[in-house]
């Protein structure tokens, strides 16, 4: 395969997405993303058709707090935050006769666990969310099919709603006592 | 099932090697077009089937293993983790390869993002199959040991599959 | 509160909050502030690569209208790229100068293209889910760092033409500003690449370091020349593609060897490699037929820009 026709090919993929956006989708900043399309269809073409993230709130929300989450799986996962470990040194620093580091050590210790505690929340809450979320999807499907389902649509979301709020407070919670050592 | 792309298990993995084995035989005159698009996943998945075993009795060995069944989900995620990746790499591979006036340097780009695709799969599967960091630690030099090994095995299956010459 | 669900074709239904103002029922904690708001402007995006890098990284992890921000992106590439490239083509005066304005921002923007799908892809092989939007995001907004910092060195280009600085000196001059730009864009990427965790994130940022660089490569050899020698006396806007970057280094390292095609012999006079024996005359082994070789114009033809080591024959 030539330069040539790889180019083509490309041109012709640009050109066919170019015109697809050029019919479909709103008029706003058709002609700058069909001429963007054409020449730069591998890079441009998944910003010309909207995420729901993007549109959804919930979703945003629920995004942000993933982040957070993942934050703290990496801050838990580095060899400072191993229990085994802080225990350890704080058994050698008792036997040495430190007791001041010792104490240091163990209220470290209180910290980690506070931490470790925060994040299981987080995993149960989350559990929570994914089967309401579960639950939201059936009943859609159902309501499309049968054209009625038990229980409220609305009261699914509200509780959704909720339980968003519930984890964002949940990470939202200092992650360190006052005073704590890390 | 491949979460990332919600298609079944080691769908991506046969995509991206089946389709780097296309491009291979098509720009290569010397190799045969369906040898080069066959050959290619049966290569890395027979270089994978092989070496499997050992990962796991080397992981055991060190006290570091997780079940059988978590190393074969995580071999097999970590196949199509390289495969996607090499689906990716596609149209670098593709615009290199027409750009150059040799075929052997077309083959050579092809087969050098072939060997980064599955460096950057063993690297998520170490991960993976050892999430703890003591596990990480005691099962890395059995675990490098197995990854040369099993890429070697996957030179050679490819250099037997595909005829290549140096 | 109330809320409206949508039922679309997907297994996900749409769901929308009747009056999004007031849609939370429980007050939004810190995690949920409002997102960054869109800027207002190219200046404002200007100075927010600058200077804003957390801002917009913010903006790209919540997913606020990355469409708009692309656009902006892409504009900031196009205008500052081209800043730089007219200068470069200022070396030689003429059409050169839109010419390379017009080649620059084509070479960046068509190498994110082609390396955007591989970086999606080792994103999306370590992180577990597929965000082409943030990662595209991502690729432009280093780009423009980079484009907005090469840019600001054009004047240093445009001196050397003043100056009239030699035509290789030029050229490192050149090498040095883009350098200096890469970089500034390079730091942004790993900032962006390794700020939302996950697995494997150096490992990934050299990946697609090298594809970058490889496709970059080709891309600028592709699309050349864009700094053109003051005598040059036809400057054409692409020349005939002869083969790879790859095979140009190739060739360049046999020729500082000694080590010549027949075609670049007979262009050398006094050459010893065109009485070299059969086997050493490169990309051939005895008994098998010789590649076609496109014909190489002749030496004592209008300088070549891009040649890096034959001797010009004596006038």
């Amino acid at each position: 395969m030539s330069l040539l026709t790889l180019a083509i090919a490309y041109g012709l993929v640009g050109l066919c997405l170019a015109g697809w956006r050029w019919q479909r989708g709103p008029r706003a900043h058709a002609f700058a993303d069909a001429v963007l399309l054409l020449l730069f269809w591998p890079l441009y073409a998944p910003f010309c058709w909207g995420s729901r993230e993007e549109a959804d709130p919930l979703a945003r929300r629920l995004r942000r707090v993933e982040v957070r989450a993942r934050e703290l799986d990496r801050v838990l996962a580095t060899p400072d935050f191993d229990v085994d470990a802080v225990v350890r040194r704080a058994d050698l620093l008792e036997a040495a006769g430190q007791r001041q580091a010792a104490a240091t050590a163990r209220r470290a210790l209180v910290n980690i666990q506070r931490l470790q505690a925060l994040r299981q929340r987080y995993a149960d809450e989350l559990a929570v969310v994914e089967a309401l979320q579960h639950q939201l999807r059936i009943q859609a499907q159902v309501l499309r099919v049968a054209g009625q389902a038990e229980g409220g649509l609305e009261d699914l979301v509200a509780a959704l709603e909720a339980r968003v709020g519930a984890l964002e407070e949940v990470l939202a919670e200092p992650l360190v006592e006052a005073g704590g050592v890390l | 099932m491949n979460r990332v792309l919600r298609v079944p298990v080691l769908v991506p993995a046969l995509a991206g090697t089946g389709l780097l084995g296309f491009w291979l035989g098509l720009r290569t005159e010397s190799l045969s077009l369906w040898k080069a698009t066959l050959g290619v996943p049966l290569a890395v998945l027979g270089a994978a089937l092989i070496s499997a075993p050992a990962l796991y009795i080397g992981a055991a060995v060190v006290r570091a293993a997780p079940s059988p069944g978590a190393v074969l989900s995580g071999l097999a995620r970590g196949l199509d983790d390289a495969g996607l990746a090499l689906l990716g790499l596609l149209p670098a591979i593709l615009f290199l390869g027409a750009t150059a006036r040799r075929a052997e340097v077309a083959a050579v780009v092809a087969l050098a993002a072939l060997a980064g695709s599955m460096l950057f799969g063993l690297r998520l599967l170490y991960g993976r199959v050892f999430p703890t960091v003591e596990a990480r630690v005691r099962a890395l030099p059995v675990f490098g040991a197995w990854a040369a090994v099993s890429l070697g095995i996957g030179l050679m299956m490819l250099i037997r599959v595909l005829e290549l010459r140096p | 509160m109330s809320a409206e669900v949508m039922i679309t074709d997907g297994l996900t239904p749409d769901v929308r909050a009747a009056e999004p103002a007031k849609a939370s029922v429980v007050q939004p904690g810190p995690l949920a502030a409002p997102a960054v708001a869109p800027e207002d402007g190219l200046l404002a995006l200007v100075d927010n690569l600058l200077r804003g890098h957390t801002t917009l990284l913010q903006r790209i992890e919540d997913g606020t209208d990355l469409g708009g921000l692309a656009r902006g992106l892409v504009g900031v590439i196009a205008v500052s790229a081209a800043l730089f490239g007219a200068a470069m083509g200022g070396y030689r005066g003429g059409i050169q100068v839109f010419f390379a304005a017009v080649k620059l921002p084509m070479a960046l923007l068509l190498t994110a293209a082609l390396c955007t799908p591989a970086f999606a892809a080792l994103n999306a092989a370590a992180r577990g889910r597929l965000d082409p939007r943030r990662d595209g995001a991502i690729m432009l907004t280093s780009l423009a760092a980079a484009s907005l910092l090469i840019s600001g060195t054009a004047p240093l280009i445009l001196l050397a033409g003043f100056w009239a600085f030699d035509y290789h000196a030029t050229t490192l001059l050149v090498v040095a500003c883009c350098a200096v730009g890469g970089l500034f864009g390079l730091l942004f990427f790993l900032r962006a690449v390794t700020r939302g965790g996950g697995p494997a994130r150096w490992w990934l940022a050299l990946g697609i370091g090298l594809v970058f660089a490889g496709v970059g490569s080709q891309m600028s050899w592709t699309l050349r020349p864009f700094l053109v020698r003051p005598r040059t006396m036809e400057a054409p806007f692409i020349r005939a593609i002869e083969g790879s970057f790859l095979e140009a280094v190739d060739m360049s390292f046999d020729s500082a060897r000694g080590r010549y095609t027949p075609d670049e012999a007979s262009a050398v006079e006094g050459t010893e490699a065109w009485e070299a024996p059969t086997s050493q005359v490169r990309g051939e082994s005895p008994g098998e037929p010789r590649e076609a070789v496109v014909p190489q114009p002749a030496v004592d033809a209008v300088p070549r820009d891009d040649r890096m080591s034959l001797p010009e024959p004596d006038r």
